[in-house]
């Protein structure tokens, strides 16, 4: 597969030259997407997803680096980039009094579409999503899952080469997520390019071969789901859930050999151990010497997530 | 294809204005009943109407003339002040006053509605072929019916000598005639009065006429002024929901996606542009027709509650509109968020919709009459109220277009800069 999308050197500083860096704060951002791939990029809320897709649209411009798409430079051709992308928002980007039929139209003539063109392709895009019944309907009268699949449609329009998803599965109902993924991987094997960006590693690993980890404006792994599991090695994540706070033993939690680290959020210990299964009793009998009492135990094979904390300290979702 | 776009935002704005039932009772209901409240209540209320007595101060300089048995300013003194005749003492409350300058003031106060200065030269003017006298009548723009009526009464009075003086001219012997054409003006206003306050008690006062100190007739409809009055400042309250539409774009990210399609920026600008104005002109003509219907059938009046001049019409309502949209666009500009765009634009909108005399004539009040001036109400309401209660044509209301439309030019320069600000990646 060829090379669609390189991010070079990419950053963003707001308030230059002083203001913070949301995207390339050590140094800029380089990511290759291959044409007809569903590339992930996984991170916890604020590490600079949103930013490097409005960069990648034209929404920002870059402080310093390029987006090359297809050939074109977004810093230097950006409306011959924003012919190829179809770029669906975290938010729902859309007109609530108006129909679906009406938002479709809207953003179609936007795309440069017109006459029967852009009813046929609305009638189209409506079949596609499912909502060609309610086609009439305000958007406002839509349930989450159908504003979602409509947020997609918009899209669509055009039938651009490339598709940004920005947490298209952000505050809905499994049923709706689960139609997102299935939308996702059929317009993948209609060839189309996919960017997807996210803090659900289950949507990552389902989605996508390849995958880029994102923390603090930076990527800082990169490559399919095996690559990135076996930089964790066989460590797994023992996972102890505590009615009390327990900072007075994650010391000696952490001090256990072969456990390589331990953290602690929302009444939760996370213990990275290579084999989990055997460091668990030691760390059961430290927490009863503590006299805590342990509300549930779970122990997680190598994933991303173990990836993330091991990279980061952190979960995905702190 | 840039203008299929432009239209396409536009339209999308317009539609959501025009199928949002709130917003239409807001914009359309509400200025439509409010004009209608205002017209009945300066006249076309109940049948029990009761117009108070009008202050009215007479200040007598007249030294009359050698040619005059009486001096013409001592009329006004004796029908308003010494002896008005028993139809008016229901209407008039005058006195004699000597200070000028203490008059005025207690007309801009309210202690008095009407002061009548009658000038030295007066009579000597009125009888002299050619020339004619000139009266000055304060009055206060709140006085309501009461000031009206008095005004009526002087420019009665003012009207009989305009016919006297041309008798002179044409060689009536004056002198012999003089104590009737005294008793003509006198029975004249009075007369009138009866006739005004007839009219009053038969739903019918909407039609009062007023004469000028011209002397020429003119029907007066008090929604010729209330209406443009309330209709541009309601207009500009929709102008400012389509201004604050740009913030809630922004917030719901619906700008943002418009601007990942290949169109440039101002394409979005542009449309929110030609939508806020289209719906501005859209708002002032369902308005003005309801209104010619509410004044023409409702209230039975004949008058051209906007006019006659449609060039000049046109004309106003185009640039008014224009300013109306830039400067909304310019309040919501500074706003940070869409919930305090909309409260900072309220607020502004109606401050200047006030000053500019949306409900309250403002234009003889000091200082408010001059700080009107710097309002895009004040321009239009004069523009409109020029062509409808002054009957002046398209050359009357250039001024008023040049200022509407400088107005406009130098809003959207500062719109412009403001969003190209804010905006900036």
């Amino acid at each position: 597969m060829t090379t669609f999308v390189k991010l070079d050197n990419l950053r963003k500083q707001y308030s230059p030259p002083d203001g913070p860096y949301a995207v390339g704060p050590k140094e800029g951002v380089n990511l290759e997407i291959l044409e007809g791939e569903i590339f992930s990029l996984l991170g916890p809320n604020g590490a600079g997803k949103t930013t490097i897709i409005s960069m990648m649209s034209g929404l920002l411009t870059p402080t310093g680096g390029d987006v090359l798409i297809g050939g074109f430079s977004i810093t230097k051709q950006p409306l011959d980039v924003k012919k190829q992308i179809g770029v669906v928002p975290q938010d729902l980007a859309l007109y609530p009094n108006l129909s679906a039929r009406q938002n479709l139209n809207l953003f179609g003539t936007l795309y440069g579409l017109s006459g029967k063109n852009l009813s046929k392709r609305t009638d189209e895009v409506l079949e596609f999503i499912d909502l060609k019944d309610r086609a009439g309907d305000r958007i406002s009268e839509y349930s989450g899952g159908m504003k979602r699949r409509v947020n997609i449609g918009v899209g669509l329009m055009h039938r651009p080469k490339m598709l940004f998803l920005d947490e298209p599965t952000v505050a809905i109902d499994p049923q709706s997520r689960r139609n997102i993924l299935d939308t996702v991987k059929e317009l993948n094997q209609q060839g189309m390019t996919v960017l997807y960006t996210t803090h659900y590693m289950e949507e990552a690993q389902e989605l996508s071969k390849r995958i880029g980890i994102i923390d603090h404006g930076q990527i800082i792994a990169l490559g399919t789901l095996d690559e990135l599991v076996k930089t964790v090695g066989e460590y797994d994540i023992i996972r102890l859930t505590l009615p009390e706070p327990p900072q007075t033993v994650l010391g000696r939690l952490g001090a256990i050999p072969d456990i390589q680290r331990a953290e602690t959020s929302d009444g939760e210990v996370r213990l990275i151990a290579r084999n989990g299964r055997q460091q668990l009793p030691e760390a059961i009998r430290i927490i009863n010497e503590a006299g805590l009492a342990l509300h549930g135990v779970e122990i997680q094979e190598p994933n991303l997530e173990a990836v993330f904390l091991q990279l980061t300290g952190r979960a995905l979702r702190d | 294809m840039i203008w299929r776009k432009i239209r396409a935002i536009a339209w999308a704005d317009i539609y959501q204005t025009f199928t949002d039932r709130s917003a239409l009772l807001f914009n359309m209901v509400s200025p439509l009943a409010i004009s209608m409240i205002i017209g009945a209540a300066f006249g076309g209320g109940s049948n029990d109407v009761e117009v108070e007595a009008a202050k009215v101060g007479v200040l007598n300089f007249d030294a009359g003339s050698v040619q005059a048995e009486q001096a013409f300013g001592d009329i006004y003194t004796q029908v308003l002040v010494e002896a008005p005749p028993d139809e008016l003492s229901e209407f008039i409350d005058g006195k004699t006053v000597t200070d000028e300058k203490k008059a005025r003031q207690q007309v801009e106060d309210g202690d008095l509605d009407v002061l009548v200065v009658v000038p030295e030269d007066f009579t000597a003017s009125v009888i002299e072929p050619g020339k004619g006298g000139t009266l000055r009548v304060y009055y206060n723009p709140g006085a309501g019916i009461p000031g009206d009526v008095a005004r009526s009464i002087i420019d009665g009075i003012m009207t009989q000598l305009n016919n006297q003086n041309i008798a002179l001219q044409v060689g009536i012997p004056y002198a012999s005639e003089q104590a009737s054409l005294n008793n003509q003006a006198v029975d004249a206003a009075v007369a009138y009065v009866q006739q005004a306050s007839q009219q009053l008690r038969e739903k019918e006062a909407i039609a009062l006429n007023r004469v000028s100190v011209e002397g020429e007739v003119r029907e007066f409809n008090s929604l010729q002024y209330f209406g443009p009055g309330v209709a541009i400042l309601f207009m500009t309250y929709a102008l400012a929901n389509g201004a604050v539409s740009i913030l809630v774009d922004q917030r719901n990210w619906t700008m943002q996606r418009i601007w990942t399609t290949p169109s440039p920026r101002t394409v979005y600008l542009g449309g929110k542009m030609v939508g806020i104005y289209v719906t501005g002109i859209f708002q002032m003509i369902v308005l003005m027709v309801a209104m010619i219907f509410a004044a023409n059938v409702v209230f039975g009046s004949d008058v051209a509650v906007w006019g006659t001049d449609v060039i000049g019409i046109v004309l106003i309502l185009a640039s008014v509109v224009a300013a109306g949209a830039g400067f909304a666009l310019v309040v919501a500009s500074f706003a940070k968020n869409p919930d305090q765009g909309s409260s900072i634009t309220t607020l502004v909108l109606t401050v200047t919709g006030l000053l500019g005399g949306a409900f309250i004539p403002v234009s003889d009040v000091p200082i408010l009459g001059q700080l009107s001036k710097i309002t895009l109400n004040h321009w239009g309401l004069d523009g409109f109220t020029t062509l409808s209660f002054d009957g002046g044509t398209v050359v009357d209301i250039l001024p008023n277009v040049a200022v509407l439309l400088v107005m406009a030019a130098v809003f959207f320069t500062i719109v412009l800069f403001q969003f190209g600000r804010r905006f900036r990646s």
